[in-house]
């Protein structure tokens, strides 16, 4: 197998390979926004969000490889999808003078022909999020119920200073809006892309999807409005 | 209401597949609502002709909306604004006097225009030769009924085997998939016990022939489903990814 016929997966499969890392992703979302909920939580305020944190790196070498294995889904479902666009655009060099939505049965919306778009813009965020916080400033703090009393990672010092500026608020705020549309089209058409499709089921799921997906945005967008609002 | 109507047309003119094309402007008058979109096409041209000008060229065989032969994109929307129906069977009655209408052909890297409104759709017969077909012995046509098959699997059958193969999922896909054409000739042999058997065979076949012809994958936008003028269902790409899947597992 040379390397040409190695990247030349079918279409089918690339949008298969786009499916499982992106419901894969949503969970993620999901567990992330659970555990910041700690962040509303402790007394003193974010001793719960810090000892989480702690937590989550007692985990050690476990913890680096979940941390790749997320990467390494990130990058996929990034590298596939842009492959798959590259090729999507080369199907039509010539473009319509007219483009409209022949409404009905259609599912064709704004968000969904702009999946590239909003995936590229959610990447650049993830790559500040993290900068921001995963590899922001170390400041420590000591529980003395906590860890020996030893110093631990103050994270929720990172955030509540970040979240205290004006224009981190409104580039979280940019993100999230475009990661509730690309949550919107992308649900739902998970499934359909894994062939997984009933009459009731795709009905659901597609009435849900940018439910989900805004319901996300706003749990995630709630944490820089409120530290904002309350310093 | 008036039994004519005056309409202003934007019509797409392009010499052959290597020439540039462009737009031209048609004013036409006293159309009757009864005729179809074609018969207005028809009469247009007639008048172009009377004038000594080249007609407008667009592909039409059976008329009654059953051979896939007609179809081109009016105001961004492949076989116009009704759903379920081939501009041949789209009446005049659906459009306001003094409207005007933007005509294009169905715009695909694979569907070369040959002239105009005609655009070249072999690249679906290349498709089709790659596994939409059984292999039978030949001899004796063999007993009705021989074969029994279960009324909710003749009737997934029939539903996906009504595609017309009018190009009109590719036209209206954002990324020019043919993956509803594709997967409803794939759905249609796969309900049934003599197609059945060479499932795994097709469905790589054609996926394969359907990616190298230069179409483009699949998103899940469904606006084939709408403009289908057979109401084809994307249930049925969901089967071909589940017969694909099944092929790797």
């Amino acid at each position: 197998m040379n390397q040409i016929s190695f990247l030349k997966i079918s279409s089918v499969l690339k949008k298969i390979i786009i499916a499982v890392t992106g419901l894969s992703l949503f969970l993620f979302l999901i567990i992330h926004l659970l555990g910041n909920i700690t962040l509303f939580t402790g007394n003193p305020p974010g001793k719960d969000f810090n000892q989480y944190a702690h937590f989550l790196e007692s985990f050690g070498i476990l913890f680096t490889i979940a941390e790749l294995g997320l990467l390494g889904f990130f990058l996929l479902h990034i590298s596939t999808a842009l492959y798959s666009n590259f090729i999507n655009t080369s199907a039509r060099v010539n473009r319509y003078a007219v483009s409209s939505f022949a409404g009905g049965k259609s599912k064709k919306t704004y968000a969904s022909q702009s999946m590239v778009i909003t995936g590229v813009v959610i990447m650049i965020f993830l790559i500040w999020h993290v900068l921001q916080f995963r590899l922001g400033i170390y400041y420590d703090t000591t529980y003395l119920d906590f860890n020996n009393g030893q110093p631990i990672r103050d994270l929720y010092k990172n955030v509540t200073e970040e979240f205290t500026n004006l224009w981190v608020v409104a580039g979280y705020t940019v993100a999230m809006t475009l990661l509730s549309l690309h949550l919107g089209h992308g649900f739902w058409s998970s499934f359909q892309s894994l062939g997984i499709y009933g009459k009731s089921f795709t009905r659901i799921t597609y009435s849900i999807s940018y439910l989900l997906g805004t319901i996300i945005s706003i749990g995630f967008l709630f944490i820089p409005i409120y530290i904002y609002s309350i310093n | 209401m008036s039994e004519v109507i005056s309409l202003n047309l934007q019509v797409w003119k392009q010499p052959s597949a290597d020439e540039p094309g462009s737009f031209e402007f048609y004013s036409v008058k006293d159309i009757s609502i009864h005729i179809s979109f074609l018969e207005m096409l028809d009469v247009v041209n007639e008048n172009l002709q009377k004038e000594g000008k080249e007609p407008i060229a667009f592909d039409s065989d059976c008329r009654e909306g059953i051979c896939g032969t007609c179809g081109f994109v009016i105001d961004g929307v492949a076989h116009g604004p009704l759903a379920k129906t081939t501009v041949c069977q789209l009446h005049m009655r659906h459009f306001e006097d003094g409207q005007t209408l933007v005509i294009e052909p169905f715009r695909a890297t694979p569907f070369k225009v040959v002239k105009d409104l005609v655009v070249d759709r072999s690249s679906f017969d290349t498709i089709i030769q790659a596994g939409g077909y059984v292999t039978v012995s030949t001899g004796n046509a063999p007993d009705a009924n021989n074969i029994l098959i279960a009324k909710d699997n003749a009737e997934d059958a029939f539903d996906a085997a009504a595609c017309i193969g009018c190009g009109a999922c590719v036209a209206s896909c954002p990324n020019a998939s043919a993956a509803l054409f594709t997967s409803a000739k794939i759905s249609h042999l796969s309900h049934l016990p003599q197609g059945k058997i060479e499932d795994d065979a097709r469905v790589k076949g054609m996926v394969e022939a359907m990616d190298d012809e230069g179409f483009g994958a699949c998103s899940n936008h469904a606006e084939c489903e709408a403009v289908c003028p057979k109401g084809i269902s994307i249930s049925n790409i969901a089967l071909m990814r589940r017969n694909l899947i099944k092929t790797i597992l």
